[in-house]
């Protein structure tokens, strides 16, 4: 609410760093500006939680230290980006009130979200421009430097996302496979909690259909992506792999219709669900990817992930008490008996044509065969997609083996969280 | 003058993204859009749906065919009408998705 004119300057600053997102380029520049307006804004943010001399800030205060130094040799220099002075005027000002209007929580709150807000179009530029010197064999080097900076702000990220996150979704570390891994982790736990033992939602098997679909698809581009850099086996890729993905998405496409004419269009989607879907999408797309034997093992773990959801589809469909939207169950059982000979489809759909609207109907058992029948099909599909993406994890994990041995020993002062303590 | 609560706010930009995940998908059949501007879009739209309580409709109102990139900034927009704080916890999530999508759909 906005109750005083202190709130209105959180707003703007609020807003700032959401122009911020929306408009930022990846040059030098930009990134070099983003850098060196960052840690002043922190500092200003910290400031607003005086007297406190810890405050949830503190933390990504360290970071910013020992990042400047490193951005300004790595980056260059640049005056900062007026957008994060201005956030950092309004929190100067904001800092002025009394210490009673400071300590209203959605105020604090307010504080942590635009530096969350900041820190992630920060973390982004950087990692962006960070990405674009790698592409080029001649400045890679120097991009993997700007990587070591961008993960140093997305660790602050972490820090601000995880004050504003108690009590919900856990949110990606950034190693990208285990990212992944525990990303497709919950996302099987959300979706065994939200059906087995529950009367289906067909909205949760129709972002299932999305999900699994947005995975297979995912899979494909990144196993293409390994076989042109010479990661994967393109043999492999042809012949088993790709051939194996593309029946197993047209089965999860098919369920996906399905399951859209049941599913009403309404709110009330179980969060645990929506939540773990958010997660999983973003560890599947993270905002950089370069290829490497890591990618393999992930594509194994996000096929795998199919197949369980499949499973829970068979499940699901078989369950006598599964009910779709009224319009939908009359357009099913209409495809279905068009199929059939015989008049009785025709009285059976007129019946069900008269209901119409959200609320849930039985299925008749004709069509629940017919959907069973395809949700065995898509199972099928599935497990052979997860048979044929086991050469990818053979190459990932010797390709593993072979890196590791290659990395040289990292100096002891970077061991802990990055930071210069020279003595 | 019509007072406008934040969740009325946030159903608002559901049915802007419902109708903008409707495209995405148009757009991915017909290729003028890839899967993942598809799936980018719909994982918002799960999350603002799962934010607001049980049964409301999420069909629009709004003319079909309008541009996918429109739709998000209105939504967008939509989500300015009040300070993040005061909408339903997690739609910080929605609007750092969406500013992320429209920056990645700019062109």
């Amino acid at each position: 609410m906005i109750d005083t004119p202190d709130d209105l300057l959180l707003l703007e600053a609020e807003h700032l760093a959401r122009d911020l997102l929306l408009n930022a380029d990846e040059t030098q520049g930009a990134a070099a500006s983003l850098l060196n307006g960052w840690t002043p804004v922190i500092h200003a943010a910290s400031a607003y939680f005086a007297p406190d001399t810890v405050t949830p800030c503190s933390q990504v205060l360290e970071i910013g230290r020992g990042l400047r130094r490193d951005a300004l040799d790595w980056i260059g220099k640049a005056a900062p980006d007026p957008r994060l002075s201005r956030i950092r005027e309004l929190f100067e000002d904001a800092s002025s009130a009394q210490e009673t209007a400071r300590r209203v929580p959605p105020r604090q709150n307010a504080v942590l979200q635009t530096c969350y807000v900041a820190t992630h179009a920060v973390a982004g530029v950087v990692d962006r421009y960070g990405a674009s010197l790698r592409k080029d064999e001649s400045t890679r080097s120097h991009g993997r430097l700007v990587a070591t900076l961008s993960s140093r702000v997305r660790s602050a990220e972490q820090i601000f996302d995880a004050q504003l996150s108690v009590g919900q979704t856990a949110r990606p570390a950034f190693d990208s496979t285990q990212t992944l891994a525990a990303a497709v982790a919950a996302w099987d736990k959300a979706l065994h909690d939200a059906l087995v033992d529950n009367t289906p939602d067909p909205r949760v098997l129709l972002v299932s259909s999305n999900v699994s679909i947005g995975l297979l698809r995912r899979a494909a581009e990144l196993a293409s992506v390994a076989a042109a850099d010479g990661e994967l086996d393109s043999f492999t890729l042809n012949s088993r792999v790709l051939p194996a993905l593309q029946p197993a998405t047209e089965r999860w496409e098919r369920a996906r219709h399905t399951w859209r004419t049941l599913a009403p269009a309404t709110t009330g989607m179980p969060y645990p669900i929506a939540a773990a879907a958010h997660t999983l999408h973003r560890a599947l797309h993270p905002l950089q990817t370069d290829s490497g034997p890591q990618n393999s093992l992930a594509l194994r773990l996000a096929i795998m992930a199919t197949v369980e959801a499949a499973h829970l589809q068979v499940a699901a469909t078989r369950r006598s008490d599964l009910k779709g939207m009224a319009s939908g169950v009359s357009a099913l059982t209409q495809a279905v008996f068009d199929h059939v000979p015989g008049a009785r489809s025709l009285s059976l759909w007129r019946q069900l044509e008269r209901l119409d609207g959200p609320a849930p109907i039985s299925i008749p058992s004709q069509v629940r065969t017919e959907m069973l029948r395809q949700a065995v099909g898509t199972l099928e599909a599935a497990t052979l997609a997860a048979s044929a993406s086991h050469g990818l994890i053979e190459v990932g994990v010797r390709k593993i083996a072979q890196t590791r041995e290659m990395i040289p020993p990292v100096p002891r002062v970077r061991q802990r969280g990055g930071l210069d303590r020279r003595p | 003058m019509v007072t406008v609560l934040p969740e009325e706010s946030l159903l608002l930009a559901a049915r802007l993204l419902q109708t903008a995940a409707d495209q995405a998908e148009d757009d991915t059949r017909t290729g003028r859009a890839t899967y993942v501007t598809e799936a980018d879009v719909k994982v918002l739209l799960w999350l603002c749906g799962s934010l607001l309580g049980e049964g409301r409709d999420l069909r629009s109102t709004s003319p079909a065919g309008q541009p996918l990139r429109e739709l998000l900034q209105e939504a967008e927009t939509e989500l300015r009408r009040f300070p993040i704080g005061d909408y339903p916890a997690g739609t910080l999530d929605v609007v750092v998705g969406l500013c992320d999508l429209i920056r990645g759909n700019r062109t």
